[in-house]
């Protein structure tokens, strides 16, 4: 009988370990789950923001180089204004 | 109980299998819906960029070209007051390097404008709208031409290239 009461509260133990495992691993796994959907949020938040940092980077880059155009023009205007060779007619 | 039990777990490791499957194919479809959308403007904003560049790069030329040719115009002291001649989207300047049959000519015909010296010609694209005029000075003193552009941006840039060499004209009679 004890042996047998043994094997019974073993048997018990087995299937509660068992039983515990199991939703370990279901509770690992919903976890795994959930890791993977941030894990991908996070790496589309990244490239949202490198996308964006590149989009105000070329604007700049642009608007800076439109500046730097219109500068070299008009400061060769004011050169041509302010250094006309002139001479006296006779 | 085991087999229910069984049954349960089982239905319910279907039942995420399928989760899984939609919530991967929503992030998926997100994903890809944001990542065309990101290719698409980012394509554009390159070629909007690449137009921006090449503007600049053909409104420098056109600077160099204009302020080359007219350096290269010596009016000699006899030369008449007005001498730029204006009119019809063209402008003509006689005594290019000093010879008084040479001339610098500057058209603007169906948004391009053209500038030569008699042996070469350079035509440049996207301007829609280009004034031709004489630089003059507080005295209307002719000493150079001046161009007035409008980009497709709606920019507007104004070169003034003087002459090589200018007779004061009517200055010298004050």
């Amino acid at each position: 009988m004890g042996g047998l009461g043994r094997g019974n509260a073993l048997g018990r133990g087995d299937a509660r370990r068992r039983s515990s495992s199991a939703s370990g691993r279901r509770r690992a796994e919903q976890g795994s789950i959930l890791l993977d959907v941030m894990v991908a949020v996070f790496i589309v938040m990244i490239g949202f923001a490198v996308f964006l940092g590149g989009i105000s980077l070329a604007a700049s880059l642009s608007a800076r180089q439109n500046a730097r155009v219109q500068s070299m023009i008009q400061q060769r205007n004011a050169h041509a204004n302010e250094h006309t060779v002139l001479f006296q007619k006779e | 109980m085991r087999t229910n039990t069984r049954f349960f777990s089982r239905r319910n490791e279907r039942g995420s299998t399928i989760l899984e499957v939609v919530v991967a194919l929503f992030i998926l479809s997100t994903l890809g819906i944001g990542a065309w959308y990101a290719v698409g403007v980012s394509l554009r904003l390159a070629d909007r960029l690449r137009e921006k560049m090449l503007a600049n790069v053909r409104l420098l030329q056109l600077d160099d070209r204009l302020r080359g040719l007219a350096g290269r115009v010596y009016l000699p002291y006899w030369a008449p007051d007005g001498i730029v001649q204006t009119g019809d989207g063209a402008l003509s300047v006689p005594y290019l390097d000093g010879d008084p049959k040479k001339e610098l000519n500057l058209t603007f015909r169906e948004g391009t404008l053209s500038v030569s010296d008699g042996e070469m010609s350079t035509h440049y694209t996207g301007f829609p709208h280009v004034e031709l005029s004489a630089a003059t000075n507080d005295s209307s003193h002719q000493y150079g031409i001046s161009v007035q552009l409008e980009g497709k941006d709606g920019r507007r840039v104004l070169i003034t290239a003087r002459f090589g060499a200018t007779p004061l004209g009517s200055l010298s009679s004050q």
